[in-house]
């Protein structure tokens, strides 16, 4: 199986939806300084879907970190749909966020206090959509992954597939065009995993760019491109056969 | 709009998710605006409005008229109640007459102005608007008894309720009203504490006689009208008060104001009328004005209600949420949350959760106060004229309540402002920062003042500096004391973060679960370092006074000299006579009056008749006896004039006073330290309500001084005076003198007026200076003047005193009872200090159940790991204990630390100044019930209220 083409069509590109350029991160200083990227180059396009893939501390996380604007770069540029993270402010970040990014976590990905209807609809309620309106499009979000359902149920009254879905829904809603997951399938059983990844590649076919950070080089065949972290550094895959055999090797 | 909306949301579901930290918060924020809200109730029920106070004094009455004894003309103000204040000045001719009626009968201004003719209700009456009308009223304490033996004291309200003048005063309840003169009325009360019921006879009056008791009235208006009463017709019981002129009360069928007040003024009366009190005329002099001070009232409510929400109360406890909240409010900044919002969701909680707790607080703060006035009326009798809710302030607190607990959430805000929301995600706590500078500081200030008080407390002051001189240095020496004690306080308040880092480093030898526990401590030392701070200073205040208390109640003791045997009872009457003289048979009456009273109240006791010493035309203080030349305490100089009464002994200094203390010929006299600037002492023999000289027999002697004295016995019997104060026994004798002193003297004459054989008797303690046996009368050439008695009872108390004197009364007898009870409390006379202890140990609980409240909800994280690692079920409990330990043992053992210091400062001052016979007395079980005890139960009450079930985490969260 190559690892150069995925399994489904090739991408359109309809513009650059998030670049990194020579992107340095260090987490602490002298002694415990930690390199967590180091020099990372990647952009990844509207439509795309990128796995993210790596040995445990090579750089994933941050990686999407960065992407996301929760954290800023010591050196080096990320833009997303061409705006300089590094130049926002905290509450700047906060709104690109809002506005086009979405965000899955591998779990605890939903507001306990808040039902599936309303964590979905949260980012666009912060964003000063009306209560209605903000209602409606998160049932759209929820229609979407087929769990509009559970709308009215509590995180802790869902199942973690359910709940997955539902954080899904809250990162697809509005016009977003970037979304980040990191491992959303680890705390999932494979079937149940397979059923997420169908959903994210159903994303990037409908013109998002996804970045799925996985362990798993089964989920990460549903990709278009695999980027290899070491070191916070990108591994040159050519090569290299598989995504097995690369994952061995680095290990 | 919708932004606010869907923060707000997201803190209410917090706060009904977690519904015991919820309910902590509101019972947090609660309380202080609780109390003030309570006291906001009591304050304005005690001040009433001018209305209640109005119906207070009158009832339904128009006005009160008081025609004062002799007074030509009266001035008064609007703003004069009826209390009996009035000063009535005659602006005619006769300056005699002014008079300030606070004499009895026998007053020589009283003699002066009764010469002015009463005025009769009739008199009155012509000078009110026509179709009023008038009843007479008097008031006053009379004795009053169901069996005729046994009397107590009670008010007694006398007036015609048939009249309309009356005002529907009281209000029948059972009977009728009196109607005649031999007829009474009880106030239910008074009858169900005398055991009457309607229909009986009871005897009231002084001298007492019957009457029957028609029927039960309960008075319709409180304040200042008695709740247990004697309630009758005007004049129809004897010796109610009524030498201050005659009182009535005025229905009028036009308001009584302010001309016609002024016009009755002219002719001598003074006049409380509703219409002038609720709607009084101007009058330039106003009283102060009491706005400044109740903005400043307010202001330090304010101050302090913020202070304690902010620091010690819901600010911890919203900081502890908001720490709970943090991995929701990182979820929520991933999902696109700014800063402002975050911190938005923490305010959100402080609002919702304030005004919840605010208006609970007031509304059960309103109701407590409504509630509690009864039983505070019975406690205390402060008197409750009616309950006054002004809704106004009570909204007003509630606001401000909620304002502050607003306050208390904003440091929590200012914090989840700063979330990353990367480590709230990871669930990465910040690592506690070390104590800083300042706290550093703190303890340097708490260790200068140590030094401060140190310092000023052993420096000896010299002996060269004496009087004024010696007690300016030790003021100023006070002022440096305190000044430490402020340091210690606030430094230590200051350090306490550094205080509990240390403890925690010393923890390291400590088992694991107290070590674990001081850890936790140490970590959330947010949390802490308020209740460690609050816990030190009440512990302070606490030690200081509980020293206090027991040093001055052991001082006293020792200074205390009781006068007889307890248990004796003795009882003197006066002589009304205007010249003192008591004829034969008036005497003998009396006597047999007292005779009979004492074997009616305490029948078979052992008793005597004991008289006053009597010289005829000699009022009884007049009498005196002639201190021997050879036994006269050297630093007495006659020269300086005085009487036995009142001696003035000049000492030239403070050395000679020492002296003089010891001197054998001045015992019995107390001295305090002497200054040349005071140059003298007085002395008075103290115990007025017995006579010094006693005409009496030898069953008298052994009664009052309880000491077998054979020699004395026989003396008696064979008509020798027995002296008990070797001051008076010159060489084989005993004499009187009689004194006088002329109004324009300014020293009174002694007069010998004759000396009769004596010896000296064995007493220690003598308020009686000689017992005078009726056959050595006669050399003396005096009598047996006014009876009184002494009885030996197996306890006589307060309450019978009391009882006897009414019952005296109630014979026609002005008796004087002296009871020996013994040594009260210092503390009866000062109750701050027992507030201050009480406030101080029920604020340390207080803050005990706080914190352990705040650690218990504080204390969920963990518990998964624990049950991970083993840990028995039972370690939650035993840690949470450990921590309200460590806080309370710290707060404690400072606090008694510096408390203990501090008062040993003040005690050695005070032994510098006074030279104080008793050491200072640490009440060492009380220390040890702060030091050991209260963190002890602080331990139980925080493992009590920790659940020991492992708590699996929440799948969402
Ligand atoms: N706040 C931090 N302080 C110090 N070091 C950090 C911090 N965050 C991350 N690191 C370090 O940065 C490196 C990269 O961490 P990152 O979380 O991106 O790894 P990852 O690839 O996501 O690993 P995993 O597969 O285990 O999730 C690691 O060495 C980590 O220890
Ligand atoms: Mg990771």
């Amino acid at each position: 199986m190559s690892i150069e083409a995925g399994k489904h069509r090739p991408p359109e590109h309809t513009g650059q939806v998030l670049v990194l350029r020579d992107v340095v991160r260090v987490h602490g200083s002298g002694d415990a300084e930690v390199r967590a990227l180091d020099g990372l180059t990647i952009s990844i396009a509207a439509g795309e879907f990128v796995a993210v893939m790596g040995p445990s501390g090579s750089g994933k996380s941050t990686l999407l970190h960065l992407a996301g604007g929760l954290d800023t770069p010591t050196s080096g540029t990320v833009r997303v749909e061409g705006t300089d993270v590094g130049a926002l402010s905290v509450s700047g970040r906060a709104a690109l966020r809002r506005r086009h990014i979405g965000y899955v976590f591998q779990d605890f990905n939903l507001i306990p206090t808040l039902t599936a209807a309303e964590n979905v609809a949260l980012p666009r309620e912060l964003d000063g959509t009306g209560r209605k309106a903000a209602r409606t499009e998160a049932m759209a979000a929820l229609a979407e992954l087929e769990v509009q359902d559970l709308a009215d149920r509590f995180p802790d009254e869902m199942s973690g597939g359910q709940q997955q879905r539902t954080a899904i829904a809250r990162a697809i809603i509005g016009k977003r065009r970037l979304l980040l997951a990191d491992e959303p399938t680890g705390a999932l059983d494979s079937h149940t995993g397979e059923a997420v990844l169908e959903v994210l590649r159903g994303r990037a076919d409908a013109g998002s760019a996804v970045v799925l950070v996985t362990h798993d080089a089964r989920f990460a065949a549903w990709a278009d491109r695999v980027i290899f972290l070491r070191d916070g550094t990108v591994i040159d895959t050519a090569g290299v056969d598989s995504a097995e055999e690369l994952l061995a090797h680095s290990r | 709009m919708n932004r606010l909306r869907i923060l707000l949301l997201l803190a209410w579901r917090d706060a009904v998710r977690h519904k015991g930290r919820s309910l902590l918060i509101v019972a947090l924020v609660a309380l202080p605006v609780l109390v003030i809200g309570a006291a906001d109730v009591l304050l304005r029920s005690q001040q009433g409005t001018p209305e209640i106070s109005v119906r207070g004094q009158l009832a339904g009455s128009s006005a009160y008229l008081w025609a004062p004894l002799g007074a030509a003309s009266t001035d008064q103000s609007p703003a004069d109640t009826w209390a009996g204040q009035f000063v009535a000045v005659d602006k005619s001719a006769r300056p005699a007459a002014t008079a300030t009626f606070e004499g009895g009968p026998g007053d020589p201004a009283m003699v002066d102005v009764g010469q002015t003719p009463l005025r009769s209700a009739s008199e009155v009456l012509a000078l009110l608007p026509a179709g009023s009308s008038v009843t007479p009223w008097d008031h006053g304490n009379t004795p009053i008894s169901a069996d005729g033996i046994r009397y107590r004291m009670a008010d007694a309200d006398l007036l015609d309720l048939a009249s309309p003048a009356a005002g529907d005063r009281y209000r029948v309840t059972a009977g009728t009203a009196a109607a005649g003169p031999d007829q009474l009325t009880l106030t239910p009360a008074l009858a169900a504490e005398l055991g009457v019921a309607v229909g009986d006879t009871i005897s009231v009056g002084a001298p007492a006689r019957d009457y029957r008791l028609v029927g039960l009235v309960e008075a319709t208006v409180h304040g200042s009208t008695p709740v247990k009463a004697v309630v009758g017709q005007a004049n129809a019981v004897a010796g109610v008060a009524q030498w201050n002129g005659p009182r009535y009360l005025v229905a009028s069928p036009v308001p009584i104001g302010w001309d016609l007040v002024q016009q009755l003024n002219a002719v001598g009366i003074q006049v409380y009328s509703r219409a002038v009190a609720l709607d009084p005329p101007f009058v330039p002099e106003q009283p102060y004005d009491s706005g400044a001070a109740i903005g400043l009232a307010a202001a330090v409510i304010l101050v302090v209600l913020g202070l304690t929400q902010v620091v010690f109360l819901s600010g911890p406890a919203f900081a502890i949420a908001a720490r709970k909240m943090r991995r929701q409010l990182g979820l929520a900044a991933a999902t696109g949350a700014a800063p402002k919002h975050i911190a938005g969701v923490v305010l959100g909680s402080g609002v919702l959760l304030g005004v919840i707790g605010s208006m609970l607080g007031t509304a059960i703060g309103a109701l407590i106060g409504v509630w509690i006035q009864h039983p505070l009326t019975k406690w205390t009798g402060i008197d409750f004229p009616g309950v006054t809710v002004r809704f106004g302030e009570l909204a007003l607190i509630a606001g401000i309540g909620a304002v502050t607990s607003v306050l208390a959430a904003a440091w929590p805000a200012v914090t989840a402002l700063r979330t990353d929301p990367i480590a709230a995600l990871a669930r990465r706590a910040k690592p506690p920062k070390r104590p800083g500078m300042i706290s550093l500081l703190g303890l340097v200030l708490a260790g200068v003042g140590v030094i401060v008080v140190v310092w000023a407390a052993s420096r000896s002051i010299p002996a060269e500096i004496t009087g004024m001189a010696r007690s300016d240095v030790t003021g100023q020496r006070s002022l440096w004391i305190g000044a430490g004690l402020v340091a210690i306080q606030l430094g230590l308040v200051v350090g306490t973060p550094q205080l509990i880092a240390l403890f925690a480093r010393l923890g390291r030898v400590l088992p694991t679960t107290p070590r674990m526990a001081l850890r936790s401590t140490a970590r959330h030392r947010g949390r802490s370092t308020g209740a460690v701070a609050t816990i030190l200073v009440a512990s302070t205040g606490a030690v200081l006074a509980a020293v206090l208390i027991h040093t001055m109640n052991a001082q006293q003791e020792t200074e205390y000299r009781p006068a007889l045997r307890t248990g004796i009872v003795t009882g003197t009457s006066y002589s009304t006579a205007p010249d003192g003289a008591v004829t034969a048979d008036g005497r003998d009456r009396a006597e047999r009056a007292v005779d009979g009273l004492v074997e009616r109240l305490w029948p078979g006791a052992p008793s005597a008749v004991a008289n006053r010493l009597a010289v005829v035309g000699h009022q009884s203080e007049e009498v005196v006896p002639t201190e021997a030349a050879d036994y006269r305490c050297p630093w007495y100089s006659p020269a300086n004039g005085s009487s036995y009464v009142d001696r003035d002994i000049t000492v030239p200094d403070a050395g000679e006073s020492a002296a003089a203390a010891t001197d054998i010929r001045c015992a019995g006299m107390s001295f305090s330290a002497l200054t040349p600037e005071q140059g003298h002492i007085a002395v008075s023999n103290g115990q007025s309500s017995m006579p010094s000289i006693v005409v009496g027999d030898a069953t008298y002697r052994r009664l009052l001084t309880g000491v077998d004295d054979p020699a004395a016995d026989s003396a008696l019997t064979a008509g020798k005076v027995v002296v008990l104060d070797r001051h008076y026994f010159d060489k084989g004798k005993f004499s009187i003198s009689t004194m006088e002193w002329p109004n324009n003297a300014d020293k009174p004459t002694y007069h010998p007026a004759g000396s009769a054989p004596a010896v000296l008797g064995r007493w220690a303690l003598s308020p009686v200076i000689a017992i005078v046996p009726p056959a050595a009368l006669a050399s003396l050439n005096a009598m047996a003047g006014a009876p009184g008695f002494v009885v030996e009872t197996a306890s006589a108390t307060r309450a019978e005193a009391e009882s006897l004197s009414a019952t005296g009364e109630a014979a026609g007898l002005s008796l004087s009872v002296y009871v020996e009870t013994g040594l009260p409390p210092w503390t009866s006379e000062f109750p701050s200090v027992w507030l201050i202890l009480w406030i101080a140990v029920a604020l340390i609980i207080g803050v005990v159940l706080v914190v352990t409240a705040l650690g218990v909800v504080d204390a969920d994280d963990d518990s998964a790991t624990y049950a991970a690692v083993g840990a028995s079920a039972n370690l939650r409990r035993t840690l949470s204990g450990w921590s309200a330990l460590t806080t309370t043992g710290v707060g404690c053992l400072l606090g008694a630390a510096s408390g203990l210091l501090v008062s040993w400062g003040i005690y050695r001052l005070l032994q510098n100044l006074n030279g104080g016979e008793v050491g200072m007395l640490v009440p060492w079980p009380q220390l040890a019930i702060l030091v050991i005890a209260l963190p002890a139960v602080a331990f139980g009450l925080a493992a009590l209220f920790t659940r020991s079930k492992i708590q699996l985490i929440r799948r969402a969260e």
